[in-house]
């Protein structure tokens, strides 16, 4: 949360758009990284990003201080727009696909050798995921919100939350046991 | 093998949009109009309108209700008399036809009474018009 968060959600409201920028500023990334997670495409990814963000500068009049956090509302959009994206659109992700898609990402990432498990081992297994699972991975893990914000912004219990987070971590695990690496990681 | 895990999930915190989709997003959105929050805001001039609407409504409304209890009432309340009257009616009709009866039969027996002599006579019809009194006051 930004030190300031209320003041320039006030002004924001009130049609401030500099206010509007250092929420975006701050939030865009988290938002982009749970969307892009879940579609799998960049360019999906950056079209729904707006998406959202335009969702939350036209409403953001009806938004309460009092209410939900302001990142638990903009990850409630986000989450209504993958829902919807994958209602019309009926996009299916392979796995195979996943170095090609994430290539960005991947160049990004520092690559240990000596790790047991590999990135692209662990976002391979991580797409197998339910979307439930997949959000509270994303939340928890990723954009370390504790349970009571990924429960605020998914509307579950933070007891759901622990336990989709519990059964996301096993799923995982068996995945990776069962998971055969790529030739070029042998 | 779970932290493992945590730790090259937490890899993809690298993950960030292109500074230019960041830049022409955020023109494209700052650039569009705010919606107004549907907010329910009436000024004094409608609350006291809206509030004369209202009780006119009631006022109405418990008008109507009354209105339907009473004749619902009433039509209840027109049933028991008009049995009670039929049963009156009935009542004096039958008393009625008693008394014509016993009038009849006093006529026969008074012209009976007029053939014995005089002093007989007037005790018996002295006595029959008590008697006729009494049944038709």
């Amino acid at each position: 949360m930004l030190d300031n968060e209320n003041k320039l959600i006030k002004r924001a409201k009130r049609g401030d758009g500099e206010a509007f920028r250092a929420l975006y500023d701050h939030y865009v990334s988290a938002i982009y990284r749970f969307v892009l997670l879940k579609v799998g495409h960049k360019r999906d990814a950056e079209d729904l990003t707006h998406d959202v963000f335009l969702s939350a500068w036209q409403n953001i009049g009806s938004y309460r201080l009092r209410g939900l956090p302001f990142s638990s509302w903009l990850y409630r959009i986000a989450r209504n727009r993958v829902i919807d994206h994958y209602r019309t659109r009926k996009v299916g992700i392979s796995i195979n696909d996943v170095d090609e898609r994430l290539l960005g990402v991947i160049d990004h990432v520092e690559r240990d050798a000596d790790r047991a498990i590999s990135f692209a081992r662990v976002v391979s297994c991580f797409e197998k995921l339910s979307p439930d699972q997949k959000d509270v991975t994303i939340l928890r893990f990723i954009d370390e919100l504790s349970h009571r914000e990924i429960a605020q912004a998914l509307g579950k219990s933070e007891g759901a939350v622990r336990l989709i987070q519990h059964r996301a971590l096993r799923a995982l695990q068996l995945l990776l046991e069962d998971h055969e690496p790529p030739a070029n990681e042998i | 093998m779970e932290e493992e895990i945590i730790g090259q999930l937490k890899n993809l915190k690298k993950i960030s949009p292109s500074a230019e989709f960041r830049l022409a997003s955020l023109r494209l959105i700052t650039a569009a109009p705010q919606e107004k929050p549907r907010v329910f805001r009436i000024n004094i001039k409608e609350m006291v309108t809206l509030g004369t609407a209202l009780v006119l409504a009631s006022l109405m409304l418990v008008i109507l209700l009354g209105g339907f209890s009473d004749s619902s009432q009433s039509l209840a309340g027109r049933e028991s008399p008009r049995f009670d009257i039929q049963i009156s009616q009935a009542q004096y009709f039958e008393n009625e036809a008693v008394q014509r009866d016993v009038a009849l039969r006093l006529q026969r027996i008074e012209a009976g009474v007029r053939q014995f002599d005089d002093s007989s006579q007037s005790g018996l019809l002295n006595e029959i018009y008590e008697l006729r009194k009494t049944l038709i006051p």
